[in-house]
């Protein structure tokens, strides 16, 4: 079964004492989660299992400016479709080359159906198997095993990640050859 | 006339004006920034005040410390802790990405090196309540060179994992991952966390943090 990968932060999710357990915190949409571009939500595919949600993780870390630990929530790709969402393939900006057609685009998104998709995330992390998190050491390896198998190359990175070649250098100066 | 002054900036009146313009009642500026009395420099009759640096002599004959804060400083508090709550609030933090209150603080701290850890920690208790504000302050420390930081920022970690919202623990648990330092390990494995995936969270850092 194919699943839609998406970096959420954990704690936007979890419910307030002010707000009725059944709903959903506004900030867990608006506070960066669901952030879309051109009415596009970027997400990963994959499998349900571990190794696989690492490729999603390096797809993702490969592209920040630091390393830092990132939780990932999966979503049934059926479910999506069924639910009348546009769903389209498109380029995703990482530099693990091997990766970027694992990226989709759910298309055409107006408010409805942000919060629809919200629901999706919200029924998706009460199934704890559908919710992974990967700490800054796992992070650190994921990278750094990337760097050594030769999918990721320092020089690839951007001017805005300086910081992050740096803990990579750093990380692989340490690491047991 | 009160000993707590804040002379007015442009900086700092820009922010409010901005702010006020753009999230109306949502929220007040002036009560997440607490602790600092405004008082009007021109009308207060002080002159000079940016001069007014606290040079006195400390000893008084009831040997009492009559030395007032310095109206400079307290200013810079001030726009310290707009800019830092600004800018927390126009960006939210995100995982993997530099923020730019992250900046602020820093600069800060070097600029202001006696004052800016104190300054920090007023700011998070001032907004001890404002759960999100509260954990991006704490996330912003974690992503700073402990070498600045420390001792107040892993005080601040250790006293927030026992915060009553789970956001904000988890911002420290996060700070003290970020540090890497095994030194803390202690308050992490005494955490009966209750939220499974913070308590997960918690022991794989543990774990990380152990190696």
């Amino acid at each position: 079964m194919q699943y839609l990968a998406r970096k959420i932060q954990m704690g936007r999710w979890e419910i307030k004492p002010y707000i009725p357990a059944e709903e959903i915190r506004a900030d867990a949409i608006t506070g960066g989660c669901l952030r879309t571009i051109d009415d596009n939500l970027s997400l990963w595919q994959c499998k349900n299992s571990r190794e696989d949600v690492e490729e999603i993780a390096l797809a993702l870390a490969s592209g920040m400016q630091q390393i830092e630990g990132i939780k990932i929530v999966l979503l049934n790709k059926e479910l999506l479709e069924n639910s009348n969402f546009s769903i389209e393939s498109s380029t995703g900006r990482t530099p693990v080359v091997d990766l970027c057609d694992r990226h989709i685009d759910v298309t055409k998104l107006t408010m409805i159906k942000i919060c629809k998709i919200a629901e999706h995330v919200k029924f998706a992390l009460l199934i704890a198997s559908q919710f992974y998190q990967f700490t800054k050491a796992q992070i650190k390896v994921i990278l750094c095993k990337a760097i050594t198998n030769g999918r990721i190359k320092l020089d690839m990175l951007g001017k805005n990640q300086q910081k992050l070649k740096d803990e990579i250098e750093k990380a692989l100066a340490v690491t047991p050859k | 006339m009160s000993n707590l002054a804040y002379i007015q900036t442009p900086l700092t009146d820009s922010y409010l004006k901005n702010f006020k313009k753009e999230e109306k009642d949502d929220y007040d500026l002036s009560k997440l920034v607490q602790n600092v009395e405004i008082v009007d420099v021109k009308a207060s009759g002080i002159s000079g005040a940016v001069e007014m640096f606290s040079q006195g002599d400390s000893s008084t004959s009831n040997g009492q410390d009559q030395r007032k804060p310095s109206i400079f400083i307290i200013s810079k508090e001030k726009d310290f802790k707009f800019e830092v709550i600004y800018t927390l609030i126009e960006e939210p933090i995100e995982d993997g990405y530099s923020h730019p209150a992250e900046n602020i603080i820093e600069e800060t701290i070097k600029t202001y090196p006696l004052y800016a850890g104190n300054w920090v920690q007023s700011l998070y208790i001032d907004n001890l309540n404002n759960y999100t504000l509260a954990a991006g302050i704490l996330r912003c420390i974690g992503r700073l060179n402990p070498n600045i930081t420390q001792p107040w920022g892993s005080i601040m970690a250790i006293g927030a994992l026992l915060h009553f919202d789970v956001e904000v623990r988890e911002a420290a648990v996060r700070a003290i991952e970020m540090w890497e330092d095994p030194t803390i390990i202690g308050y992490l494995e005494r955490r009966e966390e209750k939220v499974p995936w913070l308590a997960d969270y918690i022991k794989q850092v543990i774990k990380d943090l152990k190696r």
